[in-house]
């Protein structure tokens, strides 16, 4: 049934309009909090960031494929990779630019988004996010931009589309400049939690480096979901079937990596009394978040995953490689929302007397419901646009196998 | 076609290929941007340097102090009152807070807690865009127009000290006439706010030849309200300050001492 | 642990864990069943379309 569907001429407009709905209600939601102001959310002095600090959190990390793949195509010589490079390039683009509305719409003042790049404070870890994200999503345009170039519309100006060729044979040197500046940026973003020593659950030199090494795992994992998704409704070959395998294990590799520092990372603190510490890994392994701890992030999103990323090759699945980069992407997300609301669950302590109280409930308003899903509905429809019209994502036209049966 | 996209047999890196040359350009052009950086930031830096970079070992002048003495406290609110009336801040959005501890001495006491002003303040470190700051004086101070709201020095500040403003404040103060009318213009919107130490009055009291701690219209609202003295105020290298002799053969204490955040306000342990 | 917690617990499990799992499984399998269908035709690199 969903093949014929899919087949139907106009379906891929259908699909469009049907984005639009969930973006309306996007919409509707982001102007109650531009202008009510952020008294719509359920967020508190005590819980000051919530669900768009984890949506934000878990887009950047989804996006690391465009550094890591772009890194392995131009810089480290696996020519082979270039074309699921390209996918990671534009995914990576649409998940900074859902960074980007998230954090506009989080921060009190967006009027005044760009103070970062004005008043320096170097010393602050948000700043040097600041800058290199905003750094790196020029960099990502960049590439991006000879491919847009590209479309007929741009056959006019031929200037533009010679500038795109000019900028593309510098994709060595942006790639140098993506990796650069992502390595620096997802680092920081984990030392962003990881340098708050008033938060016994935060406040841990692992942070940057958990952060790097989850995000490059779940990047990967992520581009080759996509990738496969959109063979599959294009009914077109995009990238060579070994390529995503190999994508796949480099992904279920680094993510076994990550899955044994998170491990000790979170658990070790049972071996011995760290005031607050031992605290809030009892809260994450036992208390409020056990189940998407031990569930999500390590048993169905690291292990699980890992073995079908793993796998799939030997075994020649797509199935599994879908499987296994589909959990990779919910534990990824699971890690964030753990990380965070963790660091505001677990009562801020002032000893030796208390003056906090015991401690601190969120959960997401309806309002916040509401951007984060018409965030990812926008990037949604980017994504389909560009993957339809994009000459650089055209594709090739397989043949069917004969002893298929139909 | 560019030489890049040749599929060339061996694989050779680009490097190799034909980027050394540009290569070598890049790393020159990353070390100019470095010191481009480094020039840029003093600029930006320079002028307001003494407020970006004071720590209070360096302030010359007063070290502002406040004392708190849990044995004399009687919990009866007047500071916070007091605070939120001179400080004009929304109801629930309190700068000083006053919470029961029972656990941790033979009887309760009643803590209030206003901003330590830390020496080593956390959420300086971390605000992207300077907005809470050092001043001349070593107290930690908010710039209103500045700041845009991100809320990561809420996240920092190990006191939970800080609050931020969800929706605009239109509703008139809640607190009656009594203990005090607004020496403050209200924040707007969207940014964060804290306990000031009452800087206005410390500032105004220098014009008016006033010395905080002993003169009320130079002291913090809160320490002038309080009907036992519990809370001294004053300049902690003058010896003979309210907030000096306080301490004076008293045990005391500061909040997480460990973080070594070294704040201002001491807390005297009960007897 | 009372009765409505365990309760609660499990249906928790079934939406956290099975809300995602489910849709996930279903378009693996129509992807794998598609991407089993066919040969891949040969790829020459090409830049970006040039």
């Amino acid at each position: 049934m969903v093949e014929r569907i899919l087949k139907t001429r106009g379906i891929f407009w259908m699909w469009c309009a049907l984005l639009l709905i969930p973006i309306g209600i996007g919409l509707y939601s982001a102007l109650q909090v531009f202008t009510k102001g952020l008294v719509v959310t359920n967020l508190s002095d005590l819980a000051p960031w919530g669900l768009w600090i984890v949506v934000d959190l878990s887009c950047i990390a989804l996006s690391a494929g465009a550094f890591s793949l772009s890194a392995l195509a131009h810089l480290f010589g696996r020519d082979n990779f270039k074309p699921i490079a390209r996918v990671a390039v534009f995914v990576g683009l649409l998940g900074y630019t859902g960074a980007m509305m998230c954090l506009l719409l989080d921060i009190g003042r967006p009027e005044r988004f760009w103070h970062g790049w004005v008043f320096w404070q170097t010393h602050s870890m948000l700043w040097e996010v600041t800058m290199c994200i905003t750094l790196y999503f020029s960099v990502l345009l960049l590439e991006v931009f000879p491919m847009i170039v590209e479309l007929p519309l741009f056959n006019r100006f031929k200037w533009l589309q010679n500038l795109g060729h000019r900028i593309h044979r510098f994709a060595p040197i942006l790639a140098i400049m993506g990796m650069g500046l992502s390595l620096l940026h997802q680092s920081s973003l984990g030392g962003t939690y990881g340098v708050v020593a008033g938060r016994a659950s935060l406040y841990r030199a692992t942070m940057p480096l958990l952060f790097i090494v989850s995000a490059v795992a779940a990047g990967m994992a992520f581009t080759v979901q996509m990738t496969l998704i959109v063979q599959w409704l294009k009914r077109r070959v995009l990238v060579p079937r070994d390529v995503l395998f190999q994508v796949g294990q480099v992904a279920g590799a680094i993510l076994f990596v990550y899955l044994y520092m998170r491990f000790w990372d979170s658990t070790a603190g049972a071996y011995g009394y760290v005031p607050g510490r031992s605290e809030s890994d009892l809260l994450l392994t036992t208390g409020t978040f056990g189940l998407t701890f031990w569930g999500w992030e390590i048993i169905l999103g690291g292990i699980v995953a890992g073995t079908f990323l793993i796998m799939a090759r030997r075994r020649n699945s797509i199935g599994m490689l879908l499987m296994g980069s589909g959990l990779t992407m919910a534990g990824i997300i699971a890690n964030r929302w753990n990380t965070t609301m963790l660091a505001f669950t677990q009562p801020l302590s002032t000893e030796p007397v208390l003056t906090n109280p015991a401690s601190v409930r969120y959960l997401p308003s309806l309002v916040e419901w509401g951007t984060a899903l018409g965030i990812v509905a926008g990037l949604t429809l980017a994504f389909s646009l560009g993957m339809r019209f994009l000459p650089a994502y055209k594709g090739h036209t397989p043949t069917p196998v004969a002893s298929s049966g139909d | 076609m560019t030489e890049m996209n040749t599929k060339t047999g061996e694989q050779p890196t680009y490097l190799r290929r034909m980027h050394r040359r540009e290569f070598v350009k890049l790393l020159s052009a990353l070390g100019l941007g470095l010191v481009a950086e480094q020039l840029l930031e003093d600029t930006f830096m320079a002028h307001d340097a003494p407020i970006a970079q004071a720590s209070t070992g360096d302030t010359k002048g007063p070290y502002w102090g406040m004392v708190i003495d849990l044995e004399t406290c009687i919990g009866c609110h007047r500071c916070v009152y007091a605070c939120q009336a001179t400080n004009d801040t929304a109801s629930e959005h309190l700068w000083n807070i006053l919470i029961e501890d029972q656990a941790t001495f033979a009887k309760p006491v009643f803590v209030t807690r206003p901003c330590m002003h830390c020496e080593h303040a956390p959420c300086v470190d971390v605000c992207p865009v300077r907005a809470t700051y050092h001043r001349e004086d070593g107290l930690v101070a908010m710039d209103y127009d500045r700041c845009i709201g991100c809320r990561y020095c809420m996240v920092a500040c190990p006191y939970g000290v800080r609050v931020f403003n969800w929706q605009e404040n239109v509703e008139p103060n809640p607190q009656p006439e009594a203990w005090g009318s607004p020496e403050v213009p209200r924040r707007p919107r969207g940014v964060v706010e804290k306990c000031t130490f009452c800087s206005h009055r410390l500032d105004a009291a220098a014009e008016r030849g006033l010395r905080p701690g002993y003169d009320r219209a130079a002291t913090p609202a809160c320490c002038v309200i309080c009907p036992v003295q519990a809370r001294q105020f004053g300049d902690l290298r003058d010896p003979n300050s309210p907030a000096s002799l306080a301490l004076k053969g008293r045990q005391a204490i500061v909040l997480r001492a460990n973080l070594g955040t070294k704040p201002r306000v001491f807390y005297l342990l009960p007897r | 642990m009372s009765f409505t917690d365990m309760l609660s617990n499990i249906v928790a499990v079934i939406i956290f864990i099975g809300g995602p799992i489910i849709p996930l499984l279903f378009i693996a399998f129509q992807v794998a069943g598609w991407h089993h269908q066919i040969t891949e035709p040969v790829m020459e690199e090409e830049g970006h379309g040039h």
